[in-house]
């Protein structure tokens, strides 16, 4: 018998912070009919272990999103780096909607600052930036989730393959 | 739901969509896709690049949500779709897979990004995703410009005036400085420029074969292809580089005229130019500057290629009409000074003033007969009927634009060869023109490598 993990080996810690700052993520989930809803994210932490993912989203821009995460908990949420390219899904069936705890709003605004310096060699502004990722703190929602399976996605031949992990 | 056409700025690929799906057991994915294509007012279309879980998805379950942004506002836009089919040939892919070059490039992704098909999805719906956005610099209507230009269009009574007018037309109405127009060979697997403007040569005469670059695809394909980021897999100085290695041509009998275009090239636009279902040539655009032309900028290109096409059909027509004036047979005056050398091949009809490459193929056939008819009876007035009828000139059946080929003679002869000139007389008629001694030699055809005519 093997021992049992500590930490997720599916997030280490160097994911952990690819994911935690300087990349677009979008957000998607299961409809009615296995429809697809999808929202852009405006931030995500990750617990030390790497076992509980969460991210944010504006509640007016993800209405359905988070409608259909409350019904079913599917959850998928691509990360992607503009000037690298490097993107990574991660995957789970236990998603919820939850509050803010203490701090989130202030995690958001610096992931937004950090995509604001990501995106400025590529010619985008800091204005161009708030206008897309810009929520008003009472409009945030926090989606928590056990990332279950997670794949490589930069595009080129290894796109697809699943992470080693669980 | 807003207009698809009024969304197309969000489809230049300038930042990536996602798109989210759903597997059959409901699992969701989400990835990204380096293109959102217009297709018409009802459908719009996926690069598939590589074989992906989007891919087995909407195989089994065609439902799709694509987040969009327009990369000036950030406006946000969310669209439902629905699977229909992939596309692997024909004219949407080839407009999608040269602008996934021009996007390849840009993001430093060529030879990584290529396009294995075009999924083409019904529109169920587009949602205007609440946030914010910026304001846009206003953007002027194009369409008094093409106005303009058309209606310079319409007054022109000959095919090299028409040519002129349009691209001067082009830089000062629609402020479009390196412009060109190719028309088709004959047998319509290549094509030939006939005017230029805005380069340091005119490059008249250079060709293009079908399927090369962005000019020889849109001909091929027989639709616009515009690429927003230049990229070196449509670059020119390749498609002729190895459109000569594969066809033989690196003889020196039939040296290449460099073709004018911009060494740097940004932006890039190709528009067929067709009448009644036949292509008679491409309108070519460039600019040094990157996402230039925008789908606004081709819809006024092809707007203005139909009028050029039908000018181009009507004016033929009516040169076959006024054909029948008999040529006078004034002779010419007697030329003075030393001797310069014509020799022609025969084998594809190539011409050489002294040891210069001039001209080859039909125009060469042409000029070597005004040379050998002026010589041997010192005629110098010409009409296109008698060229029409020569068989030595063989000119191809189809489609066959023989103002064309004269244009292209004397544009080549005015810049090549300052001892000989074709002046146009009138409607059908001009005059060969010999301000010097001409020793004509003849090459027989067993002289050149075996080579179909061009």
């Amino acid at each position: 018998m093997s021992e049992p993990v500590s930490a997720s080996t599916l997030l280490d810690a160097e994911t952990i912070e690819f994911v935690t700052r300087r990349v677009s993520l979008t957000v998607a989930g299961r409809g009615p009919g296995n429809r697809p809803s999808s929202a852009r994210g405006c931030g995500c932490r990750v617990t030390p272990d790497g076992r509980r993912m969460t991210v944010f989203v504006s509640r007016p821009q993800a209405a359905a999103l988070l409608h259909d995460i409350e019904a079913h908990g599917a959850i998928a949420v691509a990360f992607s780096r503009p000037t690298t390219h490097r993107t990574m899904q991660f995957k789970g069936s236990d998603a919820q909607v939850l509050p803010l705890a203490p701090g989130d709003a202030q995690l958001v605004s610096a992931f937004v600052g950090s995509f604001v310096v990501e995106l400025s060699p590529l010619g985008h502004s800091a204005p161009f930036v708030h206008a897309v990722l810009g929520a008003r703190p009472e409009d945030l929602a926090a989606i928590a989730f056990t990332p279950s399976d997670g794949y490589a996605q930069t595009p080129g031949p290894g796109a697809g393959a699943r992470l080693p992990g669980r | 739901m807003p207009a698809l056409a009024a969304l197309r700025d969000l489809m230049e690929g300038v930042i990536p969509s996602t798109v989210a799906t759903c597997a059959p057991d409901g699992t969701p994915n989400v990835s990204y896709v380096s293109q959102l294509h217009y297709v018409d007012e009802a459908h719009v279309a996926l690069s598939f690049q590589f074989f992906s879980k989007t891919r087995a998805n909407i195989l089994a379950n065609p439902r799709a949500t694509v987040l969009a942004l327009h990369p000036e506002t950030g406006a946000q836009y969310r669209f439902d779709l629905e699977y229909l089919r992939t596309e692997t040939r024909g004219p949407l892919f080839e407009r999608m897979k040269a602008k996934l070059a021009g996007i390849a490039s840009h993001e430093g992704m060529s030879g990584v990004f290529r396009l294995q098909g075009s999924d083409v999805y019904r529109v169920l719906g587009i949602e205007r995703v609440p946030g914010g956005e910026l304001a846009l610099p206003p953007r002027p209507s194009l369409l008094p410009a093409v106005r303009e230009v058309i209606e310079r269009l319409v007054r022109c009574t000959d095919l090299a005036a028409l040519l002129d007018e349009l691209l001067s037309a082009l830089d000062t109405s629609l402020r479009i400085h390196h412009a060109m127009v190719l028309l088709t060979e004959g047998d319509g697997d290549r094509l030939y420029t006939v005017a230029s403007r805005g380069y340091e040569h005119s490059g008249v005469g250079s060709e293009i074969g079908f399927g090369d670059g962005v000019i020889g695809v849109a001909a091929q394909a027989r639709t616009p292809v515009r690429i927003t980021h230049a990229t070196v897999e449509y670059s020119y100085g390749r498609a002729v580089r190895e459109h000569a290695q594969a066809h033989g041509m690196t003889d020196a009998l039939t040296p290449q005229i460099p073709f004018p275009g911009l060494a740097e090239s940004g932006s890039q636009l190709a528009v067929p130019i067709s009448a009644a279902s036949q292509l008679i040539g491409v309108l070519y655009v460039e600019s040094p500057d990157e996402q230039r032309f925008r789908y606004d900028d081709e819809d006024a290109l092809v707007a203005i290629a139909a009028s050029l096409a039908l000018a181009i059909r009507l004016l033929q027509q009516g040169v076959e009409h006024d054909d029948d004036t008999q040529a006078s047979a004034s002779p010419s005056p007697s030329p003075a000074g030393t001797a310069v050398t014509i020799r022609h091949y025969a084998g594809h009809d190539s011409v050489f003033v002294d040891d210069d490459y001039l001209i080859k193929g039909v125009a060469g056939a042409i000029l070597w007969k005004l040379l050998r008819e002026h010589a041997d009876g010192r005629r110098s007035e010409f009409t296109n009927r008698e060229l029409r009828l020569d068989p030595a000139i063989r000119l191809p059946e189809l489609s066959e634009n023989l103002e064309a080929r004269l244009i292209l003679l004397q544009r080549r002869l005015a810049e090549r060869c300052a001892s000989i000139r074709i002046d146009k007389t009138g409607r059908g008629r001009f005059r060969l023109a010999v301000t010097r001694p001409l020793r004509l030699v003849e090459i027989a055809a067993a002289v050149t490598p075996a080579q179909p005519r061009a």
